[in-house]
């Protein structure tokens, strides 16, 4: 309910990173659209760390309100560049933050943590995919 | 022309930015917070906007204050109150809708922000902005016009009640403002137990054929000016006129002025006339220009009246020796 677009991608689990935003995303970096894809995944990943820790420090202070925040920052973030996984873990969790339900949270932050890490694993595909096809 | 993109998320606002320049807008701006776009428009006490912007593009959930009521804040300061905002959201519910549209944005857009709809909403909101901006030209230009034409109206008026040679007030004037205070003061004797006077006096140059004859007409139009000017600054009220009567002939109205004001006015002004030095050999009565005054005052005056008797004791101020001022015994004792 949170992302209509996910219905146009696959039923099912949100994509990892989702194939037609990174299509559009190009689209947009004009002649160079690898250095755009590269400098949103920059962007995305300077931030996501202490995003990360805010999400963390936030959930064992039980501030629902924290939660929800910092779950809201990563959503957008990674809704823009693709990363509907992510995105629609946060979403969950922001939207659990609001309603005052605690008792998953803990639980989606791990889930949280597995989605990064695939997500990184591959943001740095995509860079050497590009790389690749570049030399 | 700017547009300025509100997101916390450095992200969204590259793609955003990203966005725009495909869709050929050249100059964009990026605030990471609402903070941080009032300062760049200049919203808050003694602040000064640093750029120009034309649209905002404002996200919703920020940390600090959030977009909505940066929306409230920037529409509330008069000099960006005409610039449009999107309020961009994530969330489609109606809810933030309508908080948006109460906020005072001039529309939304939902995330994953479409390039086309991005596109339309900006075209749109430019255009309601530069036609609002076009409207408020003509109606500058209009009220300018409009005020151009009020003092051209009052300068038209001042003429239509001036002696163009003397710039005191013309013999219309005169016959208008005797009237009105004759009325008025018939009104004000009704309801007064006071008795009040309205005073008249008649100024005639002496000899003043024999001054153009000795001296040019030119001269004598100067004569008549400075006459004119040491007439007016005799008289200490604002509410005293001085109106070029005829010829060489000039008419004073001096309205609350009981019959000793007035023959004081009149022996002021016979003095300062004289004061003048305007040589005139032809003058009987001193080596230089003089005038002779005739004083009216009544109570209950009826205008042709009041002017009848000024001229009679005008006619007996010449008849005396000119240089001189002669009241009229008043026909019509005070009531009270």
């Amino acid at each position: 309910m949170y992302f209509t677009f996910t219905v146009s991608a696959v039923r099912g689990d949100p994509p990892t990173l989702d194939s037609q935003t990174l299509r559009s995303l190009r689209e947009l970096g004009g002649d160079s659209p690898d250095a755009l894809i590269a400098e949103l995944f920059g962007l995305f990943c300077s931030t996501l760390d202490s995003q990360l820790q805010a999400l963390d420090k936030a959930i064992s202070s039980v501030s629902m309100d924290g939660v929800a925040a910092a779950a809201h920052a990563i959503k957008g973030s990674a809704a823009s560049i693709g990363a509907l996984e992510v995105a629609s873990i946060c979403a969950q969790m922001e939207s659990a933050a609001r309603a005052g339900v605690g008792k998953d949270l803990p639980a989606d932050l791990m889930r949280l943590q597995g989605a990064t890490a695939r997500l990184l694993g591959r943001m740095a595909e995509i860079k050497s995919e590009s790389k690749g096809a570049g030399s | 022309m700017s547009i300025l993109v509100v997101d916390d998320s450095p992200v969204n606002r590259r793609v955003l930015e990203a966005t725009l320049r495909v869709e050929g807008f050249r100059e964009i701006l990026g605030a990471s917070s609402a903070e941080e776009a009032f300062k760049l428009l200049g919203v808050g006490p003694s602040q000064r906007p640093v750029y120009d912007v034309e649209v905002i593009l404002m996200d919703v959930v920020m940390p600090g204050i959030d977009g909505f009521e940066a929306c409230r804040r920037i529409k509330s300061t008069s000099h960006l109150a005409d610039i449009p905002i999107i309020i961009v959201t994530a969330m489609s519910e109606t809810e933030s809708i309508e908080k948006a549209f109460d906020a005072g944005a001039s529309d939304y857009l939902t995330r994953p922000i479409s390039r086309v709809e991005l596109h339309a909403r900006l075209r749109m909101a430019l255009a309601v902005r530069r036609e609002q901006e076009s409207r408020k030209a003509r109606e500058r230009e209009l009220l300018a016009v409009t005020q151009q034409l009020e003092i051209a109206n009052r300068k038209l008026t001042e003429l239509t009640r001036t002696d163009g040679l003397t710039g005191v007030a013309n013999r219309r004037h005169f016959d208008e403002t005797i009237e009105v205070e004759c009325r008025r003061l018939r009104r004000a004797t009704h309801a007064l137990s006071a008795p009040t006077w309205l005073s008249l006096l008649m100024i005639d140059v002496d000899h003043f054929k024999a001054f153009n004859d000795a001296y040019g007409h030119p001269r004598g139009d100067v004569c008549l000016q400075m006459v004119a000017t040491a007439i007016r600054h005799a008289l200490l009220r604002p509410a005293d006129l001085v109106a070029r009567y005829g010829g060489e002939e000039f008419a004073v109205i001096l309205p609350d002025t009981p019959p000793d004001g007035a023959l004081n006015v009149a022996e002021r002004i016979r003095a300062a006339v004289q004061h003048l030095g305007i040589v005139h050999e032809r003058n009987t009565a001193a080596p230089v220009v003089t005038v002779s005054v005739g004083a009216a005052s009544s109570p209950t005056p009826e205008g042709a009246d009041l002017l009848a008797s000024a001229d009679a004791a005008l006619y007996e101020a010449k008849r005396g020796g000119r240089n001189r001022v002669h009241v009229a015994t008043c026909a019509n004792r005070p009531v009270a």
